[in-house]
């Protein structure tokens, strides 16, 4: 046999064997199961990910400061249940959450959304002998896994009656907006920064501004064009301004507030901007026949330090300004 | 060789100490047949007391009523109790129209405060509903005359209706009006509970001197009936649990039970508004809030157990008849890390024993952390050889710092330096629950108070700190350091 046949003969026998072995090797041992106590035990192998948690605001859920303020450094522990929640699977999908014990200062984490109740890792693959064990879960892109604390404020609800809710072409869920595919890609797996409130991009999606005259007098109006839910939504403590002033002058004057107050605030309505609504303001004013700018903006807390003079420009984010001629 | 291995073999299996059995703890329904008897006996007692005939009797109108309203305002003395006495012949028959005329600001003043005082000598359930519903209105919009919630806080006829108590204790924690809280607390008093007091203490440390004033004199008239110096003694007794006993007052009516488990059940409302509302109203409640709430733990609703065990954990010491079955919760996986946290607020020492044993490793993470800071609560003495192997540096963080908080509750101010180490370093580290270890830190300062002087002064210093927690880690590790 010539010495090519031979060394051919030999290759091929490998990648048969390697092939055979391919094929019928049997499955890695499972991992052993291992109790989580931390959310850190995440980031070695998800460490993209975990970084993008990190600067998310459910990462901050228990220590940002505004939130110790709002609820008197957790006295008010109503607000532990959503804060620092124990796994949402482990009271079911839908259900309310309860309050947890532990790692509460890494607030709403990985554990809060991915732990299963036998300590396995809700995930998009079925990966045995993974780490952390995780299992194909279709439950994490339920809008009910965010409900749970998300619908304490009916923002869940308000979605429902959109038209982001009719199943269909138009049907866009909470990931669609607040946890879309890294750079539009579905290979390259979700974005945990879970943009939302914060992200003012994101708000002046949410909303148009449009002024026009009408029969000479300026007429604003703000359309919920783009969010799923109310706007503003969810906490009480979020605001947004109406305001305007004549071109040239410093002082903005108050027109509107979307706004859904505080339980005691019984003598304010609830103004909030319901999905797809529009919401129409003439400018009933002499000052307002002239050259004039007109502004939406938004804020994380509800109260102005002048209550008389608010300041939004220091006080506030612009989201939208528009200029009216006469 | 084989004899010695069957007497070996004999001895295996002949055992110890005979082991007590494991029983499971019992989920069963609880609150739903709780409401369902008392629905029941409640229709059965309105059957009774029902008179025939009663409901063909027609509503009077406004108009009618109105007239009699005027006869009492306009009269005084032997003539005025006369015209009361006729309004109050008429029974529920003129509830309908008292209660428009509690609504009917076009009216006399007068003749609205004359309505709230005949629904009050009424007393039926009708006319107390009407006069709650007076209360509540400053919950649902602008209430143009807060007088008249003043008015019917003062009227209620609690002694006769006790179960109104129920939705009075929800005003409470809504109630804006000093003028209507005072009454509150007072007519609360009347009828033996003091869960007034706390809103008192609120007025009476408030920004208006007149009712902060009169607040202090209520607080004073009601620690003097009671034996005690001063409204600060009060205060004290009530929150230690003094008078949890006497908080119902004479034994409850059907009525005022179900108004309770009824409360209870709102535990498991989706809102947690609604939630809260149940909380508080269950933590102002008396001796049979505190029964429900124990039997309440077994129930086979998660929501309505763990909040249960969170109202007894902050009634504190008012809820130490429920330690035995707070103790027992420890067993049920979903309610024993908030039923550690009971304990230890409810403070019997009697716990101490029960939470040790919940630090075995075989349980749950989540109730071990919750064990050892119940322990730092509570005070571990007794226990310090179970906690002592958790402050190895293998233990899980939250485990290792709750562990070092609940041995330092045993250790003197100058011979705690490996807690202090462990306690100094969680300050400054990243994901650590920094809030839970300053309350450790602050107990332990306490209680070592003159010892302590300069420490807790350098340690108040840093209370407006930006960076409070780190700058608090290294005074904590300095101080490790020293005790070395």
């Amino acid at each position: 046999m010539k010495p090519i046949r031979i060394v051919g003969a030999s290759v091929l026998a490998a990648l048969g064997a390697w092939l055979l072995l391919a094929v019928f090797r049997p499955p890695p041992p499972p991992a052993p199961p291992r109790a989580f106590t931390s959310s850190r035990e995440c980031e070695s192998c998800h460490q993209t990910v975990f970084a993008e948690w990190q600067t998310s605001w459910h990462a901050q859920a228990w220590i940002d400061p505004e939130v110790r303020t709002l609820s008197n450094d957790f006295a008010n522990t109503d607000c532990i249940d959503c804060h620092a929640p124990r796994p949402v699977f482990e009271t079911g999908v839908g259900k309310r959450v309860l309050p947890r014990e532990t790692r509460r200062a890494e607030g709403v984490d990985c554990i809060a959304c991915h732990l299963l109740p036998d300590d396995r890792i809700a995930g998009t693959i079925d990966a045995p002998a993974a780490a952390c064990r995780p299992v194909a879960t279709r439950d994490l892109a339920n809008v009910e896994l965010c409900a749970p604390c998300h619908n304490q404020h009916n923002t869940v609800d308000q979605w429902r009656a959109s038209k982001y809710a009719t199943p269909g072409p138009g049907y866009q869920d909470c990931l669609a907006c607040h946890m879309p595919y890294r750079g539009g890609d579905p290979s390259k797996g979700r974005d945990h920064t879970m943009h939302g409130g914060h992200d003012m991009e994101l708000v002046r999606r949410a909303v148009v501004l449009r002024a026009t005259r009408v029969d000479g007098k300026a007429t604003v109006e703000v359309e919920n064009v783009g969010a799923g839910h109310n706007y503003p939504t969810d906490e009480r403590s979020r605001a947004s301004d109406l305001f305007w002033r004549p071109k040239g002058e410093e002082t903005w004057r108050h027109l509107y507030r979307f706004r859904n107050p505080y339980r005691f605030e019984v003598d304010l309505p609830n103004t909030e901007l319901a999905s797809g609504a529009t919401l129409k303001q003439t400018i009933d004013d002499p000052a307002a026949a002239g050259d004039i700018e007109v502004a939406l903006f938004y804020k994380l807390s509800p109260y102005w330090k002048d209550p008389p003079h608010p300041d939004p420009e220091h006080e506030a984010f612009l989201v939208h300004r528009a200029e009216l001629a006469p | 060789m084989i004899r010695r291995f069957a007497f070996l073999l004999c001895i295996a299996s002949c055992g110890g100490p005979e082991q007590p059995a494991v029983v499971p703890y019992e989920l069963k329904p609880v609150v739903a047949p709780q409401i369902a008897t008392l629905g029941a006996a409640l229709e059965a007692e309105l059957a009774r007391e029902a008179k025939p005939d009663a409901s063909k009797e027609p509503a009077l109108p406004l108009s009618e009523v109105s007239d009699l309203l005027g006869a009492v305002a306009g009269s005084e003395g032997k003539l005025r109790l006369a015209a009361i006495d006729d309004l109050v012949r008429l029974g529920d028959r003129a509830v309908p129209a008292l209660r428009e005329e509690l609504v009917a600001t076009d009216d006399d003043p007068s003749q609205r405060a004359v309505a709230v005082e005949v629904l009050g000598v009424l007393a039926t359930p009708a006319a107390v509903d009407v006069l709650l519903e007076r209360l509540e209105r400053a919950r649902r919009e602008v209430d143009p005359e807060p007088w008249m919630r003043a008015h019917c806080a003062w009227r209620l006829p609690l002694a006769k209706a006790d179960w109104a108590r129920d939705r009075l204790l929800l005003d409470l924690k809504y109630e804006v009006d000093y003028e209507t809280v005072i009454w509150i607390a007072r007519t609360l008093e009347a009828t033996g509970s003091l869960a007034g007091v706390v809103g008192l203490d609120v007025i009476a440390r408030g920004d208006q001197p007149e009712r902060a004033a009169e607040a202090v004199g209520w607080l004073q008239t009601f620690a003097e009936k009671r034996g005690l110096a001063d409204g600060a003694a009060l205060i004290a007794a009530y929150e230690r649990g003094d008078f949890v006993a006497s908080d119902d007052g004479p034994p409850l009516s059907t009525r005022a039970k179900l108004a309770t488990w009824k409360r209870i059940a709102g535990l498991a409302e989706w809102q947690l508004r609604g939630v809260d509302d149940s909380r508080f109203v269950l933590l102002q409640s008396g001796a049979t809030a505190v029964e429900a709430l124990a039997l309440a733990l077994h129930d086979d609703n998660r929501y309505i157990r763990v909040h249960s065990a969170q109202v007894l954990e902050r009634m504190g010491r008012r809820a130490s008849a429920a330690t035995d079955a707070l103790i027992a919760a420890l067993d049920e996986r979903e309610l024993a890390p908030q039923a550690a946290r009971s304990l230890a607020r409810v403070g019997d020492v009697r716990a101490r024993a029960a939470l040790a044993r919940a630090l075995d490793a075989a349980r749950p993470f989540e109730l071990r952390v919750a064990t050892a800071r119940a322990l730092a609560e509570l005070g571990a003495d007794g226990v310090e050889a179970t906690l002592q192997p958790l402050l190895a540096p293998e233990t899980p963080l939250d485990l290792r710092i709750a562990a070092a908080s609940a041995l330092l509750s045993t250790r003197g101010f100058a011979d705690a330096a490996a807690e202090l180490a462990i306690l100094g370093d969680a300050l400054r580290a990243d994901g650590a629950d920094t809030q839970a270890v300053e309350a450790a830190l602050e107990r332990w300062l306490a209680r070592a108070g003159e010892s302590a002087a300069e420490f807790s002064k350098r340690w108040a210093e840093t209370a407006t700190d930006p960076k409070r927690a780190a700058a608090r880690g290294a005074l904590v590790r300095e101080l490790a350091q020293r005790a070395k």
